[in-house]
């Protein structure tokens, strides 16, 4: 267990390494030039000239990525191309609301469709089964950022029950907070609580319909016990996995769905920095989110090494 | 599964704890130690750097509005009142303009306000390689100080213009002592009602809390301005959640209509807000008839009444409508398909011509707006082609000739004398093109100083610009405000900018 | 018949009678039939949309504009006075072209290494896949947003940024099919007996592959026309004057409160196409793991 956790952290850093210089040697084919970027509107061709080469500009890229990989050991991500902010403070101002959003998505998604689909996993064909699963192949089908836009002409310009814009940063004021992250949180779940169900759902018929779980039926166990004692805990492994994978999409749509709602989280920061082709904030928001991928995955698999005990002999 | 949800609730808890620690900040309306809070949503973070000498983008002086006070400020007549100086003189022969400071002014950061200051502010002004007024403080050629409120400034010709220039960014005075911080850009110090607080995210949410020494107590009757970031399609619904409470009403939204059938006062701004398409006068557009065809291809009435639901006005001068330096003698072109086609043909294009012109990505009233235009001009055999940009590659592209054309909006500035000045700098008007009359016009404006001869001056400039078609403008539009219910106060001035001066919330 | 056609023709032999009855298997699904004819009557009709009679998808009347369905304008118009139908079908063949692009790239990056990994194995196997993963754990879309940043807005990069993206799952795919078959009996026999790989690949690998890589396509084309709507969506896919069902999406969320059926119809139609595929993904799925019983 240590031993495949310590495997596991050891392997992210070179992969992490490997993402970034792919990032990175992709900036060599930028068309846009930063220098002029930053000057602004009446850079002269001089000015441009010395601020490229005061950022090292025009230096080969192999010697350019090694010093931004020494920048980053003493903990710094380099400054933005337009607005000379420094990336580690915008990642670190972005990362609450986005975190905020995803993981209260994340939250909703295993509350709603892990019960719901344990239940019609059990039984298949049923009333409940026949309409979650219609209604799920239906939200499956839509796009996080139209449903956050119908979400906001019903519940706020027609009706005003809730506030149009998401959470723009996160006060430390849990009522408005949470008024504000209703409507994102929503939009950014449907699809996944959809896929989710499903998962879960044919998982757990799968074990349902297993030998050992019918003779067990058989022998006069009840079926609340047996759901909580085998059921479960076989069918949810792949959905825990399912869950980790859901966590590094919904980061991704995440970006869409802060763009239509007005959030400042990393997500439009990606977003902002792709529309100005602002490489520095773009590469961090990259190795973040790649990090905290990572770091779901393995907890999903410790997750799954303690729930599935016959699992741990693969 | 109960690991994500540890995992959850410990990240947002540190995301509270690591986010605004200021109570009231983000806190719509609630009443703090000096009276209450005050949200203004904008569209665009400015750059993120509110440095009045060094930004001349459209959406940052709101951003400087409650940090620096102006030396002078002018009435919508061109009438000069004080600011920071309370007196001004020309000398006869026009060589010298003294300023007399208003005394017992402080910086936000404790240090004093004097002529000592100002001196420093111009210098700066003119010598800094990112100096965006270089160009206007370049008629001073030195500047003495012979008392702690006293400046003169020893100028190289009559320059009345300058009048104009210190209402605006120019005129903005900073703390000598806040130049050296490296957070100056995002956190300027200025003699303003409101400092910048500890508590601001530049780039999303700019806080400025009350400065206690300054020196007009009876326009500061609030506690804390916030300045958001959000995008346009989130002002109406900012404002009906009172999440924000004062707007300038650009985007979709600018009738006003959801907000004041919701019972909020919207006003009409009375500010520039000029569409017009900048043309890059270094290759084919030199010569004037074909961007006067430009011109007459565009029905501007049109675009005004369709697209803008008749919130706007059709102009062709630099200056908007109702200005005092508008000359109200031209009559704004309608458009003539026949007579642009004969122009071209005198121009040597009878079978017209293409070109390129860039729009901003996040413009999309400005881009709906193009696509109609590019329909009109195709009537007149000129093809144009969209290149949507982020708004930091538009001018480059069109300094590199990448682009032909910039459609983009003007927000005019404290004085007429400020966006014309930006409209013949090099960025906007790159190869330098220029033309004797409007050349010799402009001197003649710059060195008027009394307020009747600037308005004839300034009216010669416009009228002259419209019949050469310097630049194509298509209209103004006419822009509403609006504030939620129990906020009464707030004005709007140009450049674009919502004034807290005198605002309270109730 | 020579030693190398009785090689290959069990092979054939089986493939053939797989395939005859999947498409057996596959008309019993009524839903997945009713899926496919709705798709291909949106693909004709945006394919035929110019001579069908409809309006210019790019004329404007400035006078017109906004104006709800009416017996002229079906679908209504925009807010430059164009025909919302017109535009629609327009977008929708845009869309569905750069769906095809990303799948298209996801197929040809993943399959082949996957195939090739699959069956040499060893220590290029372990390497490729670790690249692989490595690319896996950037979130999709933020990966997508990141090459369409350094490469430059437009259409086809995103698209080809889509690609990538789904590469992984292609790789995986193949690269299993590749190694269950690697280690069976008659691919060692025909080994044995001269033949050479590829041709050993070609005949056994593809034909086991082919129902799991044809349900993953129809998969990725569903997440590629969604992919692809949220990136012009955000005014990084498809630029002006072209139009996707995305980038229509942009201008229409600005007039929502007065005009929503301009967000409400393409967003309606994503749903459409996307559920269409997806259905035929599905009972794809469903017939091929009937098959494998």
């Amino acid at each position: 267990m240590i031993r495949m956790i310590l495997r596991r952290t050891l392997i992210a850093v070179p992969l992490l390494v490997v993402v970034s210089f792919a990032v990175f040697a992709l900036t060599a084919l930028s068309p846009t030039d930063p220098a002029r970027s930053i000057l602004g509107e009446g850079a002269t061709p001089a000015s441009v000239r010395a601020l490229r080469h005061q950022l090292g500009l025009d230096q080969p890229i192999l010697q350019r990525y090694w010093s931004w990989l020494e920048q980053l050991f003493h903990g710094s991500l380099g400054r933005s191309w337009f607005g000379n902010v420094p990336v580690g403070t915008k990642i670190t101002q972005g990362l609450p609301v986005t975190a905020a959003l995803v993981l209260s998505s994340l939250l909703l998604t295993a509350l709603i469709a892990i019960p719901v689909g344990l239940y019609a996993g059990m039984r298949t064909g049923g009333r409940l089964d026949r309409s979650a699963s219609f209604v799920a192949g239906f939200c499956l089908a839509m796009p996080e950022f139209w449903v956050a836009l119908l979400l906001i002409l019903v519940l706020s310009e027609k009706t005003h029950i809730l506030p149009g814009t998401g959470a723009t940063s996160i006060t430390g004021n849990v009522v408005a907070d949470v008024r504000h992250l209703v409507l994102p949180v929503v939009a950014l779940s449907l699809p996944q609580i959809c896929a989710l169900f499903r998962q879960t759902r044919s998982s757990t018929a799968l074990v349902a319909n297993q030998d050992y779980i019918r003779t067990a039926r058989a022998g006069g166990i009840s079926t609340h016990a047996l759901v909580w004692t085998r059921i479960a805990k076989n069918a949810l492994v792949p959905s825990v996995t399912l869950l980790a994978l859901q966590l590094g999409r919904m980061i991704g749509v995440a970006a869409v769905v802060e763009s239509v709602t007005g959030m400042h989280g990393i997500g439009s920061t990606a977003v902002q920095a792709a529309l100005n082709s602002d490489i520095p904030i773009i590469l961090g928001v990259v190795l973040v989110t790649a990090a905290v991928v990572m770091a779901a995955n393995l907890l999903a698999d410790i997750a799954t090494y303690y729930l599935a005990p016959k699992a741990r002999q693969q | 599964m109960c690991l994500v949800g540890l995992a959850s609730s410990a990240l947002v808890l540190a995301g509270c704890a690591s986010g605004s620690d200021s109570g009231s900040a983000g806190n719509p309306g609630t009443v703090s130690k000096a009276g209450g809070s005050l949200t203004f949503l904008v569209a665009a973070d400015g750059g993120q750097n509110y440095d009045p000498q060094t930004n001349a983008a459209p959406s940052a002086p709101e951003f400087m509005m409650p940090v620096f006070d102006s030396l002078l400020a002018e009435s919508s007549s061109g009438q000069t009142s004080a600011g920071l100086a309370t007196a001004w003189r020309f000398a006869a022969n026009g060589r010298t303009l003294t300023l007399t400071l208003r005394t017992g002014v402080k910086f936000q950061d404790g240090t004093v306000f004097d002529s000592t200051a100002v001196r420093r502010n111009i210098e700066r002004g003119q010598t800094n390689p990112k100096s965006a007024i270089a160009g206007q403080l370049a008629a001073i050629s030195s500047v003495d100080t012979p008392a702690a409120s006293t400046v003169v400034m020893h100028l190289k010709g009559a320059s009345g213009a300058l009048l104009g220039y210190f209402a605006g960014p120019a005129g903005m005075m900073a703390s000598p002592a806040s130049w050296s911080k490296s957070d100056d850009a995002t956190h300027p110090v200025g003699t303003g009602p409101w400092a910048v607080s500890s508590a601001s995210v530049p780039g999303s949410l700019m806080v400025y809390t009350a400065f206690p020494g300054y020196w007009n107590k009876s326009v500061q009757k609030v506690g804390t301005i916030n300045i958001r970031v959000g995008s346009e399609s989130t002002f109406v619904p900012s404002l009906s959640s009172n999440s924000a409470q004062a707007v300038m009403l650009t985007g979709a939204a600018a009738d006003g209509k959801t907000l004041s059938s919701a019972g909020m006062p919207v006003k009409s701004a009375g500010t520039s807000y000029q569409h017009l398409l900048y043309l890059n006068k270094s290759g084919v557009f030199a010569n004037p008839k074909i961007r006067q065809a430009i011109s007459l291809a565009i029905d501007r009435k049109a675009i005004c009444d369709s697209l803008l639901g008749g919130a706007c006005t059709p102009s062709a001068q630099p200056v908007r409508p109702g200005s005092w330096a508008h000359d109200p003698a031209q009559s704004v072109p309608s458009q003539n398909i026949a007579q642009a086609k004969a122009l071209l043909s005198q121009a040597g294009h009878p079978n017209g011509l293409s070109f390129k012109i860039g729009v901003s990505s996040t413009g999309v009233q400005l881009q709906t707006e193009l696509a109609a235009m590019q329909q009109m001009l195709a009537k007149a055999g000129i093809k144009v082609s969209i290149s949507v940009m982020p708004v930091a590659q538009l001018l480059p592209a069109l300094d590199a000739g990448t682009t032909q054309g910039y459609y983009s909006v003007s927000t005019g500035g404290a004085d007429p004398a400020i966006p014309i000045s930006t409209m013949f700098a090099p960025a906007y008007n790159p190869g330098g093109y220029s033309e004797p009359t409007l050349t010799s016009l402009l001197a003649g404006a710059t060195a008027a100083s009394t307020p009747a001869a600037r308005q004839e001056a300034y009216r010669k400039v416009s009228a002259e610009y419209q019949s050469t078609a310097f630049n194509v403008v298509i209209l103004n539009q006419n822009l509403k405000f609006a504030t939620v219910k129990n906020v009464t106060g707030v004005t709007a001035r140009d450049p674009l900018t919502l004034d807290a001066r005198g605002a309270s919330v109730s | 018949m020579t030693l190398q056609e009785i090689s290959i023709a069990p092979a054939a032999g089986l493939s053939e009678a797989r395939r005859v009855g999947t498409l057996h298997a596959f008309g019993r699904r009524r839903l997945a039939v009713a899926a496919v004819v709705v798709f291909v009557l949106i693909v004709l009709a945006a394919l035929l949309a110019p001579v069908l009679g409809l309006h210019n998808p790019n004329t404007q009347a400035l006078t017109d504009r906004l104006r709800g369905p009416s017996w002229n304008h079906l679908l209504g118009t925009d807010e430059l006075g164009r025909d919302q139908l017109a535009r629609i079908l327009a977008a929708t063949k845009i869309s569905l072209w750069a769906s095809c692009q990303a799948t298209v790239v996801g197929v040809v990056l993943g399959v082949p290494i996957g195939l090739a990994m699959g069956l040499v194995g060893g220590r290029a196997d372990s390497v490729i896949s670790r690249a692989f993963d490595s690319l896996q754990s950037i979130p999709p879309l933020i990966l997508a947003i990141a090459i369409v940043a350094i490469v430059g807005r437009n259409l086809t990069p995103a698209m080809i940024a889509i690609g990538i993206v789904f590469s992984p799952t292609f790789y995986r795919v193949s690269r299993a099919a590749a190694s269950t078959i690697a280690g069976e009996t008659y691919i060692e026999a025909s080994r044995s007996m001269g033949q050479r790989t590829y041709k050993i690949v070609l005949a056994h690998v593809l034909g086991n592959a082919s129902s799991a890589l044809i349900v993953q396509v129809s998969t990725t084309f569903a997440f590629g026309i969604l992919a692809e709507a949220a990136l012009s969506y955000l005014g990084l896919g498809v630029q002006p004057p072209s139009a996707s069902l995305g980038s229509m999406l942009t201008s229409a969320a600005n007039l929502l409160n007065s005009s929503p059926q301009l967000t409400v119809e393409p967003g309606v139609v994503i749903i459409v196409l996307v559920l269409c595929v997806s259905l035929v993904g599905d009972a794809l799925r469903d017939v091929s793991a009937g098959e494998l019983r």
